[in-house]
């Protein structure tokens, strides 16, 4: 009745722009509807868990593939560092002091690799065991040397003896009369495990404390023994993140064998080559003046130590920190990297440089 | 009251042709609009038990396996140059038998930089719904660069309370000044933050104290060490070392594979396909 009124009060033109208004209202309205919508966007994983739990077993292969190229790692490193110009003349130094020094050396670097080690998986814990490496022989005749290298899971400890000491088949503490609490057997079903002092259940013999115990004296206590074991294992957990409440272990001997060879050596010592540069000078024009530099280029797989390598100009010493980068703003380290050092209006009759890298390891090269 | 209003034909007509296109108009938005819509995209990540074993043990075995020269794989990758084409055939020619060509690919990392990459994934991948999974092992750096990048560590010995000590990092300059009397720690740095809320504890009487001080330089983890030597001269030994991750310590190896229908390719064997 009101819009009959006012259609009635409105003349043509009126009644048009109220159309017209009612029209735009309704695309408006159309656009907002049409174009209005909540999206909700959510990803299911599913499977991972148990993807990882079967990697478990693959991941006891890759630690054990990582033990033993690093044994072996060490042992050429070792011969590396006895002699590093001729591997047959490394193998003969090493025959000389198998089982003592180089021993000891391969061992300690051995160690420091293991050390770093950790499974390829966030929801994988790989335990690699302590490590005792014994070098069970060192050959050498006629330039061709051959040593041998075992690694065994080793542990030493004093721990309790169980054939002589038992424990409670159940627990003491929760018996609350003389009746029950000497009614609980032994372990090995003897009776008598705890005794009632009027108030509390105890352990009759207490559990002894063996573990902080040393060697020597180990055996004073009858329930304790010296444990030396040669077969420990790597262990890679699978721990379960949600609810369920499980944990997969995978095992694995630690025991590994590798044998060095000259010939092996070769390739090793062909890839370990010591640090090499070249040194030549560059004109440049910059802002319409000409500079001379002296550049040095260094090939290494490490960088240099800037202190050590020394750039000798008409006989006059300079650190290779005197030198500026030619790429300043690259401050990552790659092979062929190059140096440089403002050398105009200087007359240079002679320069050579000694290239020290990281390990103290040089090389050298003249202009 | 209601009356009746003579109305001429021109205006009837008009009112007509109103009325016909506000019905015409409601119609549509009634049937032409939808109400404002919910919409929920939901994407499945299926990871499959068998493609991720297969995957693993693949890259286990092929790291275990001796090339020509007679070394294996993982070894020749560690004591030889690495980018070595020998290399990149003889294992890309063993992927491509076992994955088939583009269904495959195996990248090595060196200290985090990529070394060299082979073979290549399926264009056809995501048409086909094939899901890639990748797996990744690790093999010893060379001694020297392990040592360097790895191992770090720099001592200072004998040591006084207040004394300031420089150290020089793969990653730059560390200036440490020890605290003074009666504590054992740091007092402050320079070119290194320092990370650990405990950075001291008391100089206990006849102990040989010591603490760790967690820092870092640049954006890298180091420890830093200081152990009571001598008590009654209040000396220390103090030890900068380099906490590295296994991932910067080592050749990372990865290999990417497409889905395989395990049960499918049992299948097809058992019927001698």
């Amino acid at each position: 009745m009101a819009l009959f009124k006012l259609h009635k009060r409105l003349n043509k033109k009126g009644q048009g722009l109220a159309f017209a208004a009612v029209l735009v209202l309704v695309i408006i309205l159309y656009f907002i509807f049409k174009y209005h919508s909540d999206v909700y966007e959510f990803t299911m994983t599913a499977g991972e868990d148990r993807a990882v739990m079967m990697s478990s077993f693959a991941e006891v292969e890759k630690a054990k593939i990582f033990v033993q190229d690093a044994l072996k790692e060490a042992g050429y490193a070792t011969l590396w560092n006895l002699n590093r110009t001729n591997a047959s003349d490394a193998f003969k130094q090493a025959k000389a002091a198998c089982m003592g020094e180089f021993q000891n050396n391969v061992s300690a670097l051995f160690k420091a690799y293991l050390d770093k080690y950790e499974a390829t998986h966030p929801a994988l814990y790989t335990v690699l065991p302590n490590y005792k490496v014994e070098v069970t022989s060192c050959s050498w005749s006629d330039g061709n040397g051959k040593i041998e290298i075992s690694a065994y899971g080793f542990y030493e400890g004093c721990e309790i003896n169980l054939s002589k000491y038992s424990y409670p088949a159940y627990p003491c503490e929760f018996r609350d009369s003389a009746e029950d609490c000497e009614a609980v057997p032994f372990s090995n079903n003897t009776a008598g495990a705890c005794a009632w002092n009027g108030t509390n259940c105890n352990q009759k013999i207490s559990e002894p404390d063996c573990e902080s115990r040393t060697e020597s004296n180990c055996a004073n206590n009858p329930y304790c023994y010296w444990k030396t074991s040669y077969g420990e294992n790597i262990n890679v957990v699978h721990f379960e993140t949600e609810n369920r409440i499980y944990m997969l272990n995978a095992i694995s001997n630690a025991h590994v064998d590798v044998v060095l060879t000259t010939s092996e050596a070769n390739a090793y010592y062909k890839a370990e080559e010591l640090p090499k540069c070249n040194l030549y000078t560059k004109n440049e024009t910059q802002d319409s003046q000409k500079i001379s530099w002296l550049v040095l280029q260094y090939w290494d797989n490490l960088a240099p130590n800037k202190d050590s390598t020394i750039i000798y100009i008409n006989s006059e010493s300079h650190p290779l920190n005197d030198f500026t980068e030619v790429d300043p703003n690259d401050n990552q380290y790659i092979d062929g990297k190059e140096y440089k050092y403002n050398i105009t209006g200087k007359q240079v009759n002679s320069a050579n440089a000694t290239v020290v890298d990281q390990n103290g390891y040089s090389g050298s090269c003249i202009l | 009251m209601m009356r009746n209003v003579k109305k001429g034909a021109a205006d009837l007509l008009l009112e007509l042709v109103f009325s016909t296109i506000i019905f015409f108009i409601i119609v549509a938005f009634l049937f032409g609009v939808k109400g404002p819509s919910l919409r929920i995209n939901a994407n499945a990540n299926v990871v499959s038990a068998e493609t991720s074993f297969s995957c693993d043990i693949s890259l286990a075995n092929l790291l275990r396996s001796p090339s020509p020269s007679g070394l294996t794989y993982s070894e020749w990758l560690s004591y030889t140059d690495a980018n070595d084409d020998d290399w990149k055939g003889n294992v890309s020619a063993l992927l491509n038998s076992v994955f088939g060509e583009n269904n495959y690919n195996l990248t090595v990392y060196d200290l985090s930089q990529q070394k060299f990459s082979i073979g290549k994934y399926n264009s056809k991948g995501k048409v086909e719904n094939k899901e890639f999974i990748r797996c990744l092992a690790y093999v010893p750096l060379k001694a020297n660069a392990f040592l360097a990048n790895c191992n770090w560590s720099q001592t200072e010995e004998g040591k006084k309370p207040g004394d300031e000590i420089s150290f020089s990092s793969p990653d730059g300059f560390c200036n440490v000044t020890l605290e003074g009397q009666d504590y054992i720690g740091v007092a402050s740095s320079k070119g290194c933050e320092i990370v650990s809320k405990q950075t001291k504890v008391k100089d206990l009487d006849n102990t040989l104290d010591s603490i760790e001080v967690d820092l870092t330089i640049g954006s890298n983890p180091y420890t830093l060490f200081i152990t009571e030597t001598n008590e009654s001269k209040n000396e220390m030994n103090v030890t900068l070392s380099k906490r590295a991750k296994i991932s910067e310590c080592s050749y990372l190896v990865t290999l990417t594979i497409a889905n395989i229908n395990v049960l499918k390719e049992m299948q097809a064997a058992q019927e001698g396909k």
